[in-house]
């Protein structure tokens, strides 16, 4: 017996791209040498994300690697965000973040989000208000992080 | 279960006899909002229980023909208002079976409750170097108040820890009794139920213990008033909170249940109108019990509302409830533990564990587990269900967690099966 909005809205959450992130998630490793206080936590479910940003010589990211226990949205979020950031400085990735918390929060339309390839799937999550701290969790380490 | 004049209530093996007979499915129509979302399946019952007509028909019926203020004007209407606070707390004396009305006093909840005793117990009880003890197994809301306290007085919060199938270690109190830190315990605090896991503690044993030494111990009860038949009395405990909104009442509507000698003998904790007797500039003195208690206008239709409930489980017979509910248990019990891939957190031992369901599956987050089974019509809880440090000691962040009550049927449990079955697909 299924809900009025059927399986049709919950594959509109885990689009096929955030299932394949959170089954083979990218760039986790293990960070265990990382302080257990550099942990970003959602009070709310437990859930919680730590986070190496390498920078290159050239005053760009070189290397984004994440560890921690998450759901399905907060764990591909996590690893979609790591293979976007290299590349970018730190005030543009900075700026890029606030973009993108911007659209979770419903302040920019998710179609800001289309010219960034696989990340715009994360833009259905505004669907589903009580997921957006999901899909922030490790953006919002990776601000604390080049702040 | 078949409708008979007897039957065994499989908890104790007491028997039960009611004319009526067990209860029946059809226990579910009293609840409007299930009766009109028949395809709900609602298994989150720790977290607020449905309200049945008769709760909705007496908070409606006091803010149509009662309402005015309490306890300050003479005329008719306020009189009745009056009348009908006090009555609601008469009821709720009845059902504790507590010494008087004086002991009862209404609150917002469970968490105002203890955050009450917290500060009012510790004003009166705890100095420097003294022993505040909780459980691991707590809710935050009987957690963080004691925390707090024991900080402003520099006193020690000591946890009693937690077995890994989520009971509580009984021999830390020989162990306190032996290291010499038991003299220096001076208030003691534990749920009646785990809200995370569904352990029943042995709260008869604990508070045993503590009356041995003179310490006042704080029975958080708010998972176990909604399905147990409790007298105060037995529980030898000196201090009892609960929540409306969990035991077929209203949301904002709670119940602090304290011996009168430790009562009269505690601060006020809110001050201001209705809590005082006189007021002069340099000083001012306290009401009697239980309004010492009740600083400024109550919520009045809540109390009602909340003493509706408990008229309610009387009339339907609270022993039917907690059998019919513990069958349901029994069964989802072993429906869960025959699921591959699925973890089930709390005694191994169905006797130990009251209505709560506490899981994992493999592989499967349980934001992930909850999301699906909402969109196949199932609600269920995910996350640290305020229990961080229980979560803590096994190690994992979050669970899925299915709480049942007595208008839930063996359908909502195959439904909840079959949905987990769901899960354990889509995101293999």
């Amino acid at each position: 017996m299924m809900h009025s909005q059927g399986m049709g809205g919950l594959d509109a959450l885990y689009m096929e791209i955030i299932l394949d992130h959170y089954k083979s998630p990218r760039n986790k490793t293990d960070l265990s040498h990382i302080d257990d206080d550099q942990v970003h936590e959602n009070p709310s479910c437990g859930d919680s994300v730590k986070l190496e940003i390498t920078m290159g010589g050239d005053g760009k990211i070189a290397e984004v690697h994440f560890d921690g226990h998450g759901c399905a949205i907060s764990t591909a979020s996590a690893s979609l965000m790591t293979e976007r950031l290299p590349g970018l400085t730190s005030d543009e990735a900075n700026d890029f973040i606030g973009i993108f918390l911007q659209v979770l929060r419903g302040d920019l339309p998710p179609e800001r989000l289309e010219e960034w390839g696989d990340l715009a799937v994360l833009g259905g999550v505004v669907q589903f208000p009580m997921r957006v701290k999901c899909a922030t969790l490790a953006w919002h380490a990776a601000r604390k992080n080049l702040d | 279960m078949t409708k008979t004049g007897h039957m065994t209530d499989p908890l104790t093996n007491r028997e039960i006899h009611d004319p009526r007979g067990a209860l029946g499915d059809d226990i579910r129509e009293e609840f409007p909002l299930l009766r009109d979302h028949p395809d709900l399946v609602y298994l989150d019952s720790a977290a607020t229980s449905q309200k049945p007509e008769a709760v909705l028909r007496a908070i409606d019926r006091y803010y149509r023909h009662d309402n005015a203020n309490v306890h300050r004007s003479l005329y008719d209407l306020a009189e009745r208002s009056t009348l009908a606070f006090e009555n609601s707390r008469r009821t709720v004396e009845a059902y504790l079976g507590a010494a008087s009305h004086r002991e009862v006093v209404f609150t917002r909840g469970t968490t105002e409750s203890l955050n009450l005793l917290a500060w009012s117990l510790t004003e009166l009880l705890v100095g420097e170097g003294d022993i505040i003890l909780v459980s691991t197994l707590e809710h935050h809301a009987n957690f963080v108040p004691w925390q707090q306290a024991a900080g402003r007085k520099g006193a020690e919060l000591v946890l009693v820890p937690a077995l890994e199938d989520g009971t509580l270690d009984m021999e830390f109190f020989d162990r306190l009794e032996k290291d010499g830190r038991a003299g220096r315990v001076k208030v003691a605090a534990v749920a009646h139920i785990s809200n995370a896991f569904g352990t029943v503690h042995p709260v008869r044993a604990i508070s045993k213990w503590c009356r041995q030494r003179g310490i006042p111990l704080v029975l958080d009860a708010a998972q176990s008033l909604p399905h147990l038949p409790i007298d105060v009395g037995a529980t030898g405990a000196d201090f009892l909170a609960f929540s409306g909104h969990k035991v077929y009442g209203p949301m904002g509507s709670g119940v602090l249940w304290g011996r009168e000698e430790w009562l009269e003998k505690m601060p006020p904790w809110q001050t201001g109108g209705e809590m005082i007797s006189m007021v002069k500039p340099e000083k001012s003195t306290w009401n009697e019990l239980p309004y010492k208690f009740e600083a400024g206008t109550p919520d009045v239709a809540a109390a009602v509302g909340l003493a509706a409930a408990l008229d309610w489980m009387k009339e339907t017979g609270v022993e039917r409830l907690e059998a019919r509910e513990h069958d349901l248990g029994l069964y989802a019990f072993g429906k869960l533990r025959d699921i591959e891939g699925l973890t089930l957190y709390g005694p191994g031992d169905p006797y130990r564990r009251r209505g709560v369901f506490s899981f994992n599956l493999e592989g499967i987050h349980s934001h992930d587990v909850a999301q699906y089974l909402d969109r196949t019509g199932i609600a269920v809880r995910s996350g640290h269900h305020c229990a961080q440090p229980a979560m803590r000691l096994l190690g994992i962040p979050s669970t899925a967690r299915a709480s049942l009550a007595p208008y839930n049927t063996r359908a909502d449990i195959d439904r909840l099966v079959e949905g987990i079955r769901g899960v354990q697909e889509y995101f293999r």
